[in-house]
Formats: C-alpha cells, structure tokens, sequence
C-alpha cells in the first residue's frame, strides 16, 4: 500500500473521530436550550461537556492539519471553494470556546444569557455546516480545473447536503444525550436517556433517508459495487445504529454511546470510502477532482509524517484516555460548588 | 516563509529537500525565542503591575510582594534577553532580508560605516528621509552585522516592487525598540524594589500599573515589523503576496474580515474588563 493510499485512510479516519469527539459536545450545546430547565441544569450539561471540548476540537485541527500537510492541493482548494461555510463554522467554534470560559466568570442572567446562545449557535451551526460541507464533499462540488467554484452557499444547501446537514445534527444531538446520560444522575440523567430514545426513531428514519439519497445522488456506491467486501463499513453502521438503541433500553449507557460512536464514525468512513481515491470530487468533471495522485505531498513529506504521526498520536490518545478516566464520574449538584465548575 | 530553507522547485511547486535544514532554520529557532521571551518578560510585567495595584492599596501584602518579586525577575530578565536575541534577530535579517532591514531603518543609501539617526522622517515619495537628527556614525552597519565598516544596502539598491512599505516598518521598529528600551529600565526599578516594593514610591508602583500595556504594544509593534518588512513577498525571495491570493470573490474577503475585526475588538474588550475584574479581587 503506497503512503498516499495509507494518507488517504488516516485522513477519514482521523475525520471519523473528530466527529466521534466533538459530535458529544456539538451534541449537547444542540439541545441545551430544550432540555435544560434552569441554570443548575444547564450548569450541569456545561460540565458535561467542559473538561473535554477542548481537546475533542483539537481533532478537527489534526484533520484540517492532515489535509494540508498531506493533500496541500485539496486543502488549498476546499478552502477557498467552501471559504464561507468554513468561515461561519469558524466563527461559530470561536464563540463556543470563549462561552465555555467566560459564562461562570460575572454573576448576571443577562451575562449568562449572552453565552448561552453562543453556546448554542456554537454547537448547532458547526454540527449543521459540518454535514452540509461534508455531504457536498461526497457528492461533488462543482469545481472547474483551477479549483475554481461555480457556485455559492446557496449551491452547497441543494437537497442532499441540507440532508447531509440534518443527519449530521441529529446525529450529533443523540450522541450528546446519552454523553450526557453518562455524565448525569436522577431526573437529568433520566430525561436524557428519554430524549435519545425520542431522537433515535428520527435519526434511524434520517439514515436510511441519507443511505437511498446517496445511492439516487452520488456516485457513493460505484466503489462498494467493484469491492463488495466494502459493504462491512455499512453493515457495521446499521450495527450501530440497532445496538445504541437495544444497550440504551438495556440501560447499558456508555455501551449505547459507544454504540453511537461506532455509527458516526462509519457514517464518515461511508463517504470517504466512497469518494476514494478523490478527497474534493468535482461535480462538472471527474478531471477537476482533487485526488491522492494530483494533490499529495511528495513521498518524502509523507514519510517523515508517517513517522510523527506513529509517534504523536499515540501520546495525543493517551492524554485524551487519561481525561476521559479522570472526568468519569457524573456531575452532581454538588459538583457545582467547586471555584473551578464551570 | 521569512527564510526558506530544504526545498526544490520542481514539479511546479516547493518540494521537500531536506527536512533536517527545514527543522533547523535559525531564522525559525530565533524568532521563537525572540517571541516566546518577550511573552515572558510581558508576564513579568503584567505580575508586577497587578501586585503593584494591590501593594499601593496595602492589600494581602505578604501574597502580593512575592509575586511582584517573581514578576520583577522575570521582566528584568527577559527584557534583557528579548532585546539580545532581538539584536541576534536583526543580523539575521540583515544577511537574508536586506530590503526589511533597510525599511526598519528607512535607509536609503547604500554605505559602508552606515550611520544611525535618532529621529527621522521618511519620504519614500522621493526615496530619502525629509528630516535626519542627531547623526551617529557607523552605528548602524554595527548593529546589522556586529562590524562598524560593513556595507548595509539602502532601499534604493532595491527595484520599487521590491520595497516594503518604509514609513510602516520604520515607525512600528522604532516603536518596538522604544517599548523595549522603557522595559529594561521598568525592569531594573522594578527588580530594585523587589525586596520591600510596599514601601516604594505611591508614584513608582502607579507607574509599574500603567506599564502592563507597554509589552503588549511591544509586541504587536514588532510583528508589524517582520510582517509588513517582509513585503511584497510572501515565500521571501520567491512568491510575492499578490501571486498567493485565492481565487475568491473579493467581497466574501472583505466580510470575513471586518467580523475578525468586530468579534476580535469584542472579545478583547470583555477579556481586558474580566482580567481587570478579577486582577483587583483578592487571591483565596
């Protein structure tokens, strides 16, 4: 297997568990302003989520990171083709980030009202922007072979990446109740295995929708017809999809969401497979798509990556395991006492 | 990209020639170091001006003249070491940036025994400098390469499009360097009242408070010097700016910039209010 191949894969994978990471978060900024009854309630959903954000975004960085280092050409052109989504995004993550450091610091409603929304905007523009971009991504932009786009924002919200859109923020919302399940006790706790078990139906609904979208819309499937065997990733993302909702009803929580886990990250793998070998298809002409063989780095520069990445992202794994160990416990009422909570 | 370094030009782009020279770019290691001490000393200064706050108010005494002794050393120090590697830092750029170094000093005449002036006033317009006061000779060619007689090219050996924007480079560089030569000797009042800075001056510790800002001016002066010096180019030497823009519509550019403008004014406003907020509040 050539480094560009190998690339290539570490790419969606490294894609796959951004998704996994910060979907929890996305997720629970998504149905904050629903679910939370109160500012304790909504205290409690922050520190679900406040040990964590951070180091969850940094792997969008890595994966951003990874497509410029490695496919500096397909960088190049998906950020200036989908400049103004990944600007929104940007500035949605920016105020997600300084609402989690900045809500607790002034006792006001007000003050605090101002960081929920940011908080909100935060995490549900970038869950809804995120599945836009990347649905359009599997379906192929229409990019001429300067990179150029032909198009605008409106191009990218056709019917499949306002599908790709919704599922991503489904998706994302479900993973983020049963995190927050996870990390909560009593009628928190109890309402939030209620509302994934309210949300799955609709996104079990949105999947099959999106899987039939992408067999009428995209060229998705040619590769798993010429390699069968491919169809593991998708058997493997209905596994998912059916256990979250059996460990759920099984009270097996954390099981469920690993469950959850298991169906984004193949959701993402889906269409990276799909669109192998390209990274940026082109919709108005397969000559224009931005591929491992016309936009990676030389063999050199893949190689000396390969060889931090071997090392880096084992230790970047290790802290995030380490977090995850210390931050396990639910957060309680009393929890909420401590200076540091957020 | 101030410096390149381990690459080929082949294939229509740069190509990794040497990771190990790339890993070693001392323009890369001693603008790190002259980035990162400055950040040092503006932590100093920014300990020491909050302490001082507390210490003219006789509040927590003992907690607050601890940290003003911590802060006093770390601002004395760094201020020393930020302006030798900054020194370090101008040779550097004198070998491989000429045009910058030139611009920094609105030089226009290429000469050896090149000399300093404390004032000037440039006149990029007529390619010289309408005002020059208090002349010192060789001083400049000294500070560029450590050697009274070398030859330090002026702007005027430079091609027009070759020429950064001079009275930017040189304003903000003598900004930089005004900044740093009031914190060294902010740094030693300060380390000289480390000991027992509740008894200093109620003026002497005023000043330490109106000083926090200094370094973040200081700072900011000095990237506008490598990042305005540098221009037209953008890979030094062999891209300029203008051949790196994306193929984008001007105004998606135009928007995105003004909200980094707006968002990023906001949020400086809330952070310098909160870090007041909770600077003057008691430590527990």
């Amino acid at each position: 297997m050539d480094l560009g191949t190998i690339w290539f894969i570490l790419w969606g994978v490294l894609w796959a568990v951004y998704f996994i990471l910060d979907g929890f978060d996305f997720g629970i900024g998504s149905i904050m302003p629903f679910f939370a009854k109160n500012d304790e309630e909504k205290r409690i959903l922050y520190n679900a989520m406040g040990p964590f954000w951070d180091g969850n975004e940094v792997w969008l960085i890595t994966a951003g990171g990874v497509t410029f280092a490695a496919f500096p050409r397909t960088y190049a052109v998906m950020f200036s083709a989908l400049y103004t989504p990944l600007m929104l995004l940007l500035f949605a993550l920016i105020l997600r980030g300084v609402s989690f450091e900045f809500r607790s610091k002034i006792d006001s409603p007000g003050w605090r009202k101002i960081w929920d929304t940011c908080n909100f905007l935060g995490s549900f523009l970038p869950a809804l922007l995120l599945g836009v971009a990347f649905a359009n991504i599997f379906k192929g932009i229409p990019i001429d072979g300067e990179g150029i786009l032909h198009g605008n924002l409106l191009t990218l919200l056709n019917p499949y990446g306002l599908a790709g859109g919704v599922l991503f923020v489904l998706l994302f919302a479900h993973h983020g109740a049963l995190w927050l399940a996870y990390k909560s006790v009593g009628d928190v706790h109890d309402r939030a295995v209620a509302l994934a078990g309210k949300l799955w139906p609709i996104l079990a609904g949105v999947v099959v929708l999106f899987l039939v979208m992408s067999f009428a819309m995209t060229k998705l499937f040619t590769n798993y017809l010429v390699n069968p065997i491919l169809f593991v990733i998708l058997l493997i993302a209905v596994a998912g999809l059916l256990l979250t909702c059996k460990y759920r009803r099984d009270g097996r929580i954390l099981a469920s969401w690993g469950a959850s886990a298991v169906l984004i990250g193949t959701t993402a793998l889906f269409g990276v497979v799909g669109i192998f070998p390209a990274l940026l298809p082109s919709s108005l002409n397969p000559a224009f798509s931005l591929t491992i063989e016309n936009s990676s780095s030389t063999p050199l520069t893949l190689a000396i990556m390969l060889g931090v990445a071997l090392v880096f992202v084992p230790v970047v794994i290790a802290y995030q395991i380490w977090t995850i160990r210390t931050f396990r416990h639910p957060v309680t009422k009393a929890d909420l006492e401590y200076d540091e909570a957020y | 990209m101030q410096h390149p370094v381990g690459y080929v030009i082949q294939n229509g782009r740069a190509e990794l020639a040497s990771f190990v020279d790339v890993v070693t770019n001392p323009y890369g290691w001693n603008a790190f170091l002259h980035t990162v001490t400055g950040g040092w000393a503006l932590g100093g200064f920014f300990v020491v001006g909050v302490s001082a706050w507390h210490l003219l108010r006789k509040q927590n005494i003992d907690f607050f003249t601890k940290s003003f002794r911590i802060g006093a050393g770390f601002a004395l120090v760094f201020s020393l070491v930020v302006a030798a590697v900054g020194h370090r830092q101008g040779n550097i750029v004198a070998e491989v940036q000429p045009a910058k170094l030139a611009a920094m000093e609105s030089h226009w005449d290429t000469q050896k025994n090149a000399p300093m002036y404390l004032f000037s006033l440039p006149d990029p317009e007529n390619e010289k400098n309408s005002i020059e006061i208090g002349r010192i000779p060789s001083v400049l060619s000294l500070m560029a390469f450590n050697d009274p007689s070398a030859v330090v090219k002026g702007l005027k050996d430079f091609p027009k499009e070759d020429r950064p924007p001079v009275t930017l480079t040189f304003s903000a560089f003598r900004i930089m360097v005004g900044l740093g030569t009031a914190m060294l000797v902010l740094g030693i009042l300060a380390f000289i009242a480390r000991h027992q800075p509740a008894e200093s001056s109620p003026r002497l510790l005023k000043l330490f408070i109106w000083a926090i800002p200094l370094p973040y001016l200081a700072l900011q002066a000095g990237w506008a010097v490598a990042e305005v010096g540098r221009q037209p180019w953008i890979v030094y030497g062999i891209m300029r700016t203008k051949d790196a823009v994306s193929p984008i519509e001007t105004s998606q550019v135009a928007i995105s910039l003004a909200a980094f403008f707006v968002v990023y004014i906001l949020l400086a406003a809330l952070d310098i209010f909160l870090l007041a907020k909770y600077a003057r509040s008691q430590p527990h």
